[in-house]
């Protein structure tokens, strides 16, 4: 539900100058997405080694809602999202964009540059209102760390183009 | 009844704690948005000084001083500051949340309608709660928070000492919450 006072909360946590400074003293809820994500992976683990057949790719770094490769992919909730790149390396939008449809979410209503800023750091998952836990499972599919989900500004939500989740992709993901 | 301590220790705790600023945020947000609303009488208005005042805390968290006073008095003398601001500038001032990075909150209109909704129930439980109290608690809790009076002139007034005034404002307070709390059960 969109409600002033989740937002500004989110805000208030964000901008505590002990935010994400300690990783581990996390807010409940999201503490619970991220041991649901443990959880996951670790099955995701005991799944492949149970089947003797070779992981792609290490499991045990395995986002949780990415299944072996011979299942289909677990659907996401629709969500409408919007992938920007804000750093000069191309193709940083595509390759998050297909990260995401890879593990279930539908293809993302938006696939751009950030034209305002080229030189972000850190990639940033921003939502709007009443959105915030489908922002923890964007982040957590893409491995962004959780004081990176932050509630939507004026200027990202101008740029996403109303999108209720939008990834800012920083150079953190050049590959 | 005790002074309400754990409202105490949660704004100390917060000083390096953000989820404790959070928790003492949850608990008070909603008295914070009617005390606005009920003075300025505009939902959209009572949320940004309610904006601002949580960040003006945040920001000045390391000021609070158990001995002066309770948490509870502390941040409504914020909002109170807030209030004055205001109302001789006919604009709500920015400054802390600028200094912390927060962005303004558009409000929709669905947002604003909660905010006036949460200020309507809670205002509707502080008349009914603070109608309970004991007269001098009463007293001392209005006068401390609705009137900004400072604890001598509370004391004064109601002819006790200045340790015996903060005291009373503070199991004021707690009573009220308490009171608060029961009735939302």
């Amino acid at each position: 539900m969109t409600d002033f006072i989740d937002v500004l909360e989110q805000q208030l946590v964000a901008a505590h100058p002990g935010h994400g400074r300690r990783p581990f003293a996390l807010p409940w809820r999201t503490t619970i997405v991220f041991a649901g994500a443990v959880a996951a992976a670790v099955a995701v683990v005991v799944a492949v080694l149970a089947l003797s057949s070779p992981a792609p790719q290490p499991a045990a770094s395995s986002p949780p809602t990415q299944p072996p490769q011979t299942t289909p992919v677990t659907p996401q909730p629709r969500v409408s999202l919007a992938v920007l790149n804000g750093t000069t390396t191309p193709g940083l939008a595509r390759a998050v964009a297909d990260a995401l449809t890879s593990k279930g979410y539908h293809e993302p209503d938006l696939v751009t540059n950030d034209t305002t800023n080229q030189s972000r750091v850190r990639t940033t998952v921003y939502y709007e209102a009443g959105h915030r836990m489908d922002a923890a499972d964007v982040a957590s599919c893409l491995a962004v760390r959780p004081d990176r989900v932050l509630p939507m500004g004026v200027s990202e939500r101008a740029l996403a183009d109303r999108a209720e989740v939008a990834v800012f992709v920083g150079a953190d993901r050049v590959p | 009844m005790e002074p309400d301590r754990d409202d105490d220790a949660l704004l100390a705790a917060a000083a390096d704690d953000p989820e404790a600023f959070a928790q003492f945020y949850r608990l008070h947000v909603r008295g914070v948005i009617a005390y606005f609303r009920r003075r300025v009488g505009n939902a959209e208005l009572a949320a940004d000084l309610t904006a601002e005042t949580f960040a003006a805390a945040l920001a000045g968290r390391r000021r609070f001083a158990p001995e002066r006073g309770p948490a509870a008095a502390w941040l409504y003398g914020i909002a109170r500051r807030q209030l004055v601001t205001f109302q001789r500038r006919g604009h709500v001032e920015r400054r802390a949340r600028h200094r912390l990075g927060m962005a303004r909150i558009e409000l929709t209109d669905e947002m604003l309608e909660r905010v006036e909704a949460v200020a309507d129930a809670e205002l509707a439980q502080v008349d009914v709660a603070l109608a309970a109290l004991p007269d001098d608690q009463r007293a001392a809790v209005q006068a401390r928070i609705v009137e900004d009076h400072d604890y001598d002139e509370i004391a004064a007034a109601q002819a006790i000492s200045e340790p015996a005034a903060r005291q009373r404002v503070s199991r004021g307070l707690a009573a009220l919450r308490a009171r608060m709390r029961s009735q939302e059960q």
